[in-house]
């Protein structure tokens, strides 16, 4: 009961993050649509001879790959690009406000004199921060999904979900990150250039192929399992472990803060 | 004996270097009310976060309900009802969602005193709360805590920035409440030590972060005087010396302005007897013990 109530009022605090969300996925889906089909009609008006030529190049022969499968150049758009920065923005807005935005507006003495513990008034905004994570990335999926059947383009949906599943996971994770460095600043402008700076600090990792394992943007695009055609379960335990951590720092540093 | 519905022991917290409550040792008894007093920056408010369990303390105890603050449940915090020093409510919910998001923690919710209350306040139920004056804001969080049936209400400085109508029709209100149960009890700050006067039965004075004393309001009534008094010859040191004299200023040569803080028939009895040309009494209201206890301790640290 309390902590329904709480995740009801956080979720309604949020509910312009998930329109403007869904209304961005929808806009993705149409996007992703629009110019694989603009796209595919140039490479097919390539002349063989000037194709031959093209391929001596990475680049080309990169492109050559996305646009000769319909789930690749959605994986590659989606799952690989967008999901990352549209959903990396998202956590840090959400993240920022969720406590550094309570206590600016001076509204957290309300907010922990109810009949509240400090661990159902962590978990409820946990729980409605994930709750509109993956709506906003699950039903922006489900729309790039649909509005390609619609265009008549097929994608695997298994494939694009499994990977999807897999950004959703670690995007909880850079979430988790961004509530506790929210906790422990008081300005939500403040703790959302932190959580910003933080994600550039956690992305570096990811330019090393040796070190790429520890960044949670690499593991976001799924693609040891996308790729390199991996079992799911690795990198999502991998991603719950380091949540669960998060979770439980969280839930210690927001038991002992002073508010 | 009543049980306490507060027992707070010992009670400390620092701000970095800053001692903000030192020592504050403070029962509140089931069926009383009891007002906290001192001057800005004297640590009520810091107290009352304390009480609360916003604050963590850095020494000491509070137990609301016999219950350690850090180990309370809902079952303890439902019985609490607590008005911040600024009622901030979410801007993002009119009065009604933000009755509506209230009234699911409490299941003793009484929707008619809801009711009641919002037809007397005449509040716009959809009119978000940012667009509410300050005064309507103390008026919702009255209903909030009015209607939760709280046993114990915590009001940190519920009147500031209300009318002396409003002052009034606040006070009225819990005062009804308070009666309509005889176990229920609040504890008080306020810088409005005359209506307070009016409603408590003991009063704290705090500052500087130490409690310096805790008053029955009877007593007060009935102790705290100021005598002046024109002797016709110096008066021998044991009457100046009485017990229950808190501070003695002389005006003149046999002239003596005495504050009784206890002990007040027994010093009057004293300076009557002895040869006078004038005595007369004063009565001393909370304020006036109030600058005493502000002075005072100003007084000291000079």
């Amino acid at each position: 009961m309390t902590i329904s109530n709480l995740i009801r009022k956080e979720l309604f605090q949020m509910r312009w993050i998930l329109i403007i969300g869904m209304l961005f996925g929808l806009a993705l889906a149409i996007v992703i649509v629009v110019t694989y089909h603009y796209m595919e009609q140039v490479v097919a008006e390539i002349p063989p001879d000037l194709m031959e030529f093209l391929a001596q190049y990475e680049i080309t022969r990169e492109l050559l790959f996305i646009f000769g499968d319909y789930t690749d150049y959605v994986w590659s758009q989606w799952n690989a690009k967008n999901l990352i920065q549209a959903g990396s923005i998202l956590v840090i807005v959400m993240s920022a406000s969720q406590f550094a935005g309570e206590v600016s507006r001076r509204t957290i003495g309300f907010y922990l004199s109810r009949p509240v513990t400090r661990t159902e008034g962590f978990l409820g905004k946990i729980a409605a921060g994930v709750i509109v994570l993956g709506v906003v990335i699950g039903g922006a999926t489900i729309l790039t999904l649909a509005t390609s059947a619609i265009f008549g383009l097929n994608a695997e949906w298994g494939r694009l979900f499994g990977a999807t599943l897999v950004g959703l996971v670690w995007l909880i994770t850079y979430y988790l990150a961004g509530c506790i460095i929210s906790i422990l600043n008081r300005e939500p402008l403040s703790a959302g250039v932190i959580i910003g700076v933080a994600g550039i600090v956690i992305s570096v990792p990811g330019i090393f192929t040796v070190s790429r394992d520890l960044s949670i943007f690499y593991q976001m695009r799924a693609v040891d399992y996308y790729i390199y055609q991996q079992t799911l379960t690795p990198t999502i335990l991998y991603g719950l472990a380091v949540s669960g951590v998060l979770l439980f720092a969280g839930i210690k540093l927001f038991a002992a803060r002073d508010f | 004996m009543s049980k306490s519905c507060l027992t707070v022991r010992n009670l400390g917290k620092n701000f970095g270097s800053k001692n903000a409550l030192t020592g504050i040792t403070l029962d509140v008894k089931e069926g009383e009310i009891i007002g906290l007093v001192g001057p800005n920056g004297a640590g009520k408010t810091t107290l009352i976060k304390l009480i609360m369990g916003l604050l963590k303390p850095d020494a000491g105890s509070v137990s609301l309900y016999g219950k350690d603050i850090k180990a309370v449940g809902h079952d303890v915090m439902r019985r609490v009802g607590y008005i911040p020093d600024e009622p901030f409510f979410y801007d993002f919910m009119t009065a009604r969602q933000t009755i509506e998001f209230n009234r699911r923690f409490y299941p003793n919710w009484d929707s008619q005193k809801c009711d009641d209350l919002l037809k007397r306040f005449h509040l716009p139920l959809n009119e978000p709360v940012k667009n509410m004056s300050r005064g309507m804001k103390a008026q919702l969080g009255l209903i909030l805590v009015l209607a939760q049936k709280a046993d114990f209400l915590v009001l940190d400085e519920p009147l500031e920035g209300l009318d002396p109508l409003r002052r009034l029709e606040f006070l009225n209100l819990v005062l009804e409440d308070f009666l309509e149960s005889a176990g229920r009890s609040v504890l008080i700050s306020s810088h409005y030590l005359e209506e307070l006067e009016r409603v408590v039965d003991r009063v704290a004075f705090l500052n500087e972060g130490r409690l310096l004393r805790v008053m029955d309001i009877e007593q007060l009534k009935m102790e705290e005087k100021t005598i002046r008094v024109v002797f016709q010859k110096e008066p021998p040191e044991t009457l100046l010396n009485m017990s229950g004299i808190k501070s003695v200023q002389q005006e003149g040569k046999t002239s003596y302005l005495l504050t009784i803080e206890d002990n007040f028939n027994a010093i009057y009895e004293a300076c009557s007897r002895y040869p006078h040309f004038i005595l007369e009494i004063y009565h001393r209201n909370l304020e006036d013990v109030f600058m005493d206890f502000s002075g005072r301790d100003n007084d000291d640290h000079k």
